[in-house]
């Protein structure tokens, strides 16, 4: 038996110093970056919650730090000065940002339909644009493209209806005074549904007007010189997107942990209402489409936001979203 | 390993063996029949259902193609997408349409939820069997984009607007040539797709199919959780490799993680695959079974086996463990031990060769025993001497062996060490004498040893280097058994250190004892048991004895009764039993404790400090016990604090700041009215010993430091008016008050902030006051000078026509040039006057001695016409030298009597100036005899301008006064009038010593 204990030893022995000898562990020190939302905590943003609490950040070697938004972060500023190096922010207003010279460009999508949508109460007979002639439309000076580009889509022109900015005041609704509202589905839209109202909803994307809401963007410079980082970036934020679609209860409950004051009731009410705008069985999560870019560009223009056309492939990358998935 | 044991393993081995192997093989064989099968079943149920899957979205399609080639269908759709919406007759079109072609295909169940048809060129609703969808637009999508070529099904997407699943086909319209009218398209049920999908083929089974799409999400629900369709992503094996697009059979664990056999279907038309599972415990039930049964025959089998085994291997083990049993007695020294075994085969011959061999062996053991029996005697002594040996060679005395002429035969390791050598061969043949420091000594000893066989004592011993040790030593004569001396043998102990010690405690006794004698503190000393041991002198002065023995030996501390009655036994456990030291005072009354007699003294307070001695291992084993009388002492203490406390209240009560530093400037000392000068919360704790420079950081900055080290140095009181800055309010005025207390420095300090504030702002306003004077002056000065100029223009030419036209042209005319002549006349007086005023403070000299009786003669001269006119007289004393502007002084002296001639009665004037020494200045007085002032008007008259009388009865601009009073004023003076109206007036003016100020 002697030989066996023997045979035992020196297999030990050579695993060890096999362990030993091995090559060292390589240890490449963890990127830290910045995400930098374009409003406040809320499930909007589950997908990105999602990739640093389950560590998908962590296993593409990331720390990811997420910064909320509001009206008064100038949230492209802050990826523009490199204090963030991502951000979430709508694709008209990169196409904007690029007509003003500000070297900004989208690398994926996170909404691929329009969140933003117009409401009336159910039985006011409003049931699309055509209806909203001679009415007061509320709406706020970011959504008023998207209104002018569905309207001037049917015919109408600006001065055959009225637009109210300001405060929602859900009186002015409930007394057909402001009867059309311009609201997000996955936020404010609450105002009026929690005051009990039937709604029809009229979609910017019925008319022909395609907008990007949320993309993931970074500056030239910033993908140029880190094209590694951006796609393990994207592709961990978009496995956390994907993970939120999965379960959307969990990813709703997620943002609380960003805002202790947030309800989860409602974060995961909100994260149910992204999902088929997020996720609608046409392409991969987070893929763009040209057509979509090129009718913003178009609805931009004929609105007067910009005064003269973009190059869209400086607006957009598709390198990183075709990496990941494949060329569809 | 027994040879019982090896016979039944190896029969099992060879038994089962083959058995195993054969039911693995029959196992194995049953398992891939049953897998190859349900690849089949499986494989085929994926074609079964994708064909019937194709079939149906064929049939679908082919409606919708059928509808779209009707003749009317193409007519109606081509006048709906060319004409007006509004039109009646495109309206009446759009309602046979959708009444007549596109609801009865609904109608049909057909496998549409609702059919529309689009503008082909931008994608809108003209019409839909769903209202709600008419008038989007739908440009972008897949099937609108796809159908305008030809019939086209779009994979299963979420409709936001049906808020639900859906699959979308459509199909162009042509018209008769073959060019693009519209796009008929429809919502195809998803509920009899899923139908077909998911249904089951046998019943029960676990079995399912369902569909997944190209982005690994569930198209189809799962047979075993709701809500998986378009929701739930999947990525098992069999997902994996189909989404590559291959078509394989497999076994893995499915999404649920339950292995599964499954079958997968790349649907490359719809871009979906199709996959069928089974959970390989349904389908490998039978191959368990067969299992199952395998492996309870293997055991029958086993146990059968072992039986055979156990019996073939008892027959030949039995006589083998006899025999062995046999050897073992043998060996134990049994030698009579015979096995007698009755076998013929090689066994038993074997036994009767080892009885034999036993017999043999009984007869040669007897002789040798003896032998053995003295070896064995022979070793224990020698072990004994080896014993004896080697405790000598380690003691660590040392040990001498000599002959009987005294020279060394033997030493220990001890001895040589002991006396310095370095190894025996040095010592071995010399002579014990040899080793001491007294040779003669040494001689006694040898003597003492022959004659009475031992010796003890202590002698000086001799080191190899000369030195010299003290030795204790036990020498003995050493005899044989008849008596005769063999040898002398001798233990030494070193015994140097024993006398060091003994040397150095009768040092420190005596050292403690100097101590204690000479001692001024009350001391004594008790024992464990608090009985008192020893005592001091001071000790005796204390309780007023002469003697020990009053005490010693008979005084117990845990009896006195002085101590118990004021309960301190607990401070004497603490000292005799804790081990801890105690401090206390006692008022001890001497009168109860028998022991001790005090001439005088009943009562004396005591300090009483009790600290424990103890052993080596901390028990105590004595206790020192101190007293120190401080009955005066406390009197002294208390008189002090009553003192303090008066001094305390005083201090505190005090409005002032005190505060007492040392002579370093370290704070000692401060009472409330200092310490409110600091922060709310500052405890005067927090201030004590702190050093002014530490307290006051500007201290440094300033001079201070050195004024006040100076009054600590000279003694000389010290007043000082400071801003300090301050650590509650910035910067307070301080007014300190600096004198020398005892070695150090007292300081009061007044906060004087206020004031000083009230100062500051007077100061300001004053020169505010100031600035705006000059100003003024100065406008008045420039506006007067150049206001003269055109005025001179004016007058002039107001003249000029006078000159030239007075009588020329009417009265009234002359009237009016008259007056205006006249009025430019006065004007310009006025501007002199105000010039003349506002030269008073711009223009002034500065001041000089001035002989005021010469500057007096002088206007006198300058008003001798005057005076003579009025028939004055006027008189004045003797006047003084004053320091003033010459020129001004004299401006008033002639304003003055200019007035006191000017205002006068019906008597001839009498004016008199006189002056008078007063404190610091001289007072000088106009006093006439005129018409007098009315009280309510001497203030009035020496504003500007303010005339009392009209120009007529008294010529001037009533300006003389108020420049007069500029002059005094500038000259640091005053002017003021005393009157008795119809009397006479007198002005009075002062200048002080020093001008102007």
């Amino acid at each position: 038996m002697k030989w066996i204990a023997k045979i035992c030893t020196v297999m030990l022995m050579t695993s060890i110093i096999l362990v030993a000898c091995g090559p060292p562990a390589t240890e490449t020190p963890v990127d830290e970056v910045t995400l930098q939302l374009k409003w406040f905590h809320q499930s909007q943003f589950a997908g990105f919650y999602a990739a640093a609490q389950n560590g998908y950040y962590a296993e593409e070697n990331l720390n990811v730090t997420i910064l909320e938004g509001g009206s008064s972060v100038d949230f492209k500023e802050i990826v523009l000065s490199g204090e963030a190096q991502f951000g979430v922010a709508g694709g008209d207003e990169l196409i904007v940002a690029r007509s003003e010279g500000k070297p900004i460009q989208a690398v994926g999508t996170i909404y691929r339909r329009t969140p933003r949508v117009f409401v009336a109460k159910a039985d006011s007979g409003i049931n699309g644009p055509t209806d909203f002639v001679g009415q007061n439309i509320h709406v706020t000076s970011s959504g008023l493209p998207t209104l002018r580009a569905v309207m001037a889509r049917v015919g109408i022109s600006p001065d055959q209806y009225n637009t109210v900015s300001g405060p929602q005041d859900v009186e002015l609704f409930a007394s057909d005074e402001v009867p059309i509202w311009s609201v997000y589905l996955t936020g404010s839209i609450r105002v009026l549904e929690e005051a009990g109202f039937e709604l029809n909803i009229i979609y910017p994307d019925d008319y022909g007007v395609h907008f990007y809401a949320d993309t993931i963007f970074a500056t030239d410079d910033f993908i140029n010189e880190n094209p590694d980082l951006v796609l393990r970036f994207l592709r961990a934020s978009l496995r956390g997107w994907r993970w939120a679609v999965e379960n959307p209860v969990e990813a709703g409950s997620l943002a609380s942990e960003y805002k202790a004051e947030l309800d989860p009731l409602i974060q995961i009410t909100q994260m149910e209402a992204s999902i088929p705008l997020v996720h609608t069985g046409e392409d991969q999560i987070g893929w763009m489409r040209d057509d979509v870019w090129e009718g913003m560009h178009q609805t931009l223009l004929e609105q007067g936001v910009i005064k003269k056309s973009v190059e869209l492939d400086e607006v957009y990358s598709m390198e990183f979203l075709s990496t990941i998935y494949g060329e569809e | 390993m027994r040879l019982g044991p090896k016979l039944i393993f190896l029969f099992i081995l060879i038994s089962l063996v083959p058995l195993g192997l054969v039911s693995f093989m029959a196992f194995d064989n049953g398992r891939r029949s049953i897998e190859q099968s349900t690849f089949h079943h499986l494989t085929s149920t994926n074609i079964l259902k994708e064909g019937e899957f194709n079939r149906w979205i064929e049939d679908t399609a082919r409606i919708l193609r059928a509808l779209a080639r009707r003749p009317l269908v193409i007519e109606y759709a081509a006048a709906i997408a060319a004409g007006e919406q509004t039109d009646p007759q495109v309206q009446a079109i759009r309602t046979s349409l959708c009444e007549d072609h596109l609801l009865p295909i609904l109608e049909e169940e057909s496998g549409f939820l609702d059919l529309s048809i689009l503008h082909a060129d931008s994608g809108l609703i003209l019409i839909s069997t769903d209202e709600t969808l008419e008038g989007k637009y739908r440009e972008h999508e897949p099937f609108f984009v796809e159908g305008k070529r030809s019939t086209f099904v779009q994979n299963v997407i979420y409709s936001l607007h049906h808020e639900a699943l859906m699959m979308q086909i459509s199909t162009p319209i042509f018209d008769k040539k073959g060019s693009l009218i519209a796009v008929l398209a429809g919502h195809a049920d998803l509920g009899e797709m899923s139908e077909i999908i998911q249904r089951k083929v046998v019943p029960g089974s676990s079995q399912e199919t369902y569909l997944i799409n190209e982005f690994n999400f569930f198209v189809t629900e799962s047979s075993f959780e709701p809500g998986y369709a378009l929701s739930k992503a999947i990525y098992t094996d069999g997902t994996n490799d189909c989404l590559a697009q291959n078509n394989d059979v497999g076994l893995y664990d499915d999404y649920r993680g339950i292995p599964v056999i499954g079958a997968y279907k790349w649907m490359a038309e719809r871009e979906m695959c199709i996959i069928t599972e089974i959970d390989q415990d349904e389908a490998f039930a039978s191959v368990l079974d067969l299992q199952r049964a395998t492996i309870r025959a293997g055991v029958g089998a086993a146990l059968m086996v072992v039986f055979l085994g156990i019996i073939v291997s008892r027959s030949i083990t039995g006589p083998i463990d006899r025999l062995v049993k046999g050897a073992e007695a043998i060996g134990g020294g049994n030698l009579d031990y015979r096995t007698n075994i009755e076998s013929r085969d090689e066994i038993g011959q074997l036994s009767v060769a080892f009885d034999r061999m036993a017999e043999n062996l009984h007869l040669v053991t007897a002789s040798r025993d003896e032998l053995d029996q003295e070896i064995i005697e022979r070793k224990k002594t020698e072990n004994e001497l080896r014993i004896m040996e080697s405790a000598i060679k380690s003691s660590i005395n040392a040990i001498a062996l000599t002959d009987l002429e005294g020279d060394l035969t033997y030493v220990n390791p001890a001895f040589i060490q002991m006396w310095g050598y370095e190894n025996e061969s040095e010592v071995i043949g010399s002579s014990i004498l040899t080793f001491w420091q007294e040779e003669a000594q040494g001689v006694e000893v040898v003597e003492t040893l022959s004659s009475q066989g031992s010796w003890i004592g202590e002698l000086i011993a001799k080191k190899k280097d000369g030195s010299s040790f003290d030795v204790q030593i036990s020498a003995n004569l050493v005899v044989d058994e008849e008596g005769t001396p063999i040898c002398m043998e001798a233990a030494f102990i070193d015994v140097t250190h024993r006398k060091q010690a003994e040397e150095a405690l009768a040092r420190s006794e005596n050292l403690l004892s100097n101590i204690l004698e000479q001692s001024p503190f009350s001391t004594w000393i008790s024992d464990a048991e608090g009985i008192a041991i020893r005592q001091n002198p001071a000790c005796r002065k204390l309780l007023g004895i002469d003697s020990d023995k009053q005490i010693i030996g008979k005084y117990n501390l845990f009896s006195d009764p002085e101590i118990k009655r004021q309960g301190r036994d607990e401070e004497l456990r603490k000292v005799f039993f804790e081990g801890k030291p105690t401090r206390f005072n006692i008022d001890y009354d001497f009168s109860l404790v028998d022991t001790v007699d005090i001439p005088g003294a009943t009562h004396k307070l005591l300090d009483m400090t009790i600290f424990p001695i103890k052993d080596s291992e901390g028990k105590v084993i004595n206790a020192v016990i101190q007293h120190e009388d401080i009955t005066e002492r406390k009197e002294m203490e208390e008189a002090l604090f009553r003192s303090e406390e008066r001094l305390n209240a005083f201090m505190n009560s005090a409005t002032e700041a005190f505060s007492i530093y040392d002579q370093e400037l370290n704070l000692i000392d401060l009472n409330k009215a200092e310490l409110s000068i600091w922060p709310s919360g500052t405890l005067k704790e927090d201030l004590i010993g702190k050093n002014l420079a530490e307290l006051d950081s500007s201290l440094k900055e300033t001079n201070r430091f050195d004024l006040y080290m100076n009054v600590i140095k000279t003694g000389t009181p010290l007043n000082l008016d400071e801003v300090i800055p301050h650590p509650k309010f910035g910067d307070f005025s301080f007014e300190v008050k600096a004198f020398k207390v005892g070695t150090g420095l007292g300081m009061i300090t007044t906060d004087i902030t206020d004031r000083k504030r009230a100062e500051e702002i007077l100061k300001r306003a004053l020169e505010d006051l100031e600035r705006s004077n000059t100003e003024l002056e100065q406008f008045a000065y420039v506006a007067s000078h150049d206001l003269q100029e055109p005025l001179r223009m004016v007058s002039s030419y107001m003249q000029l026509l006078e000159k030239r036209y007075r009588g020329s042209l009417d009265d009234d005319a002359d009237e009016f040039i008259a007056f205006a002549v006249d009025g430019a006349k006065r004007m310009q007086i006025l501007i002199n006057d105000l010039l003349a005023f506002s030269r008073v403070g711009s223009k002034g000299k500065s001041f000089d001695s001035t002989d005021s009786e010469w500057v007096l003669e002088r206007v006198l001269t300058n008003l001798g016409e005057l005076i003579k006119e009025n028939n004055a007289t006027v008189t004045h004393d003797r006047l003084p030298k004053v320091m003033a502007d010459e020129v001004q002084l004299e401006q008033v002296f002639q304003n003055l009597l200019g007035n006191a001639i000017k205002f006068h009665s019906e008597v001839p004037p009498e004016i008199h100036i006189g002056a008078e020494r007063m404190d610091g200045e001289w007072k000088f007085s106009v006093r006439d005899n005129g018409i007098g002032i009315e009280p309510e008007y001497r203030e009035k008259i020496f504003v500007i301008f303010k005339r009392l009388h009209s120009g007529e009865e008294y010529p001037g601009t009533g300006i003389g006064l108020a420049i007069s009073k500029r002059i005094i004023e500038r000259h640091g003076g005053r002017i003021w009038v005393e009157s008795i109206p119809g009397e006479g007036s007198t002005f009075f003016f002062t200048i002080p010593d020093g001008g102007e100020k």
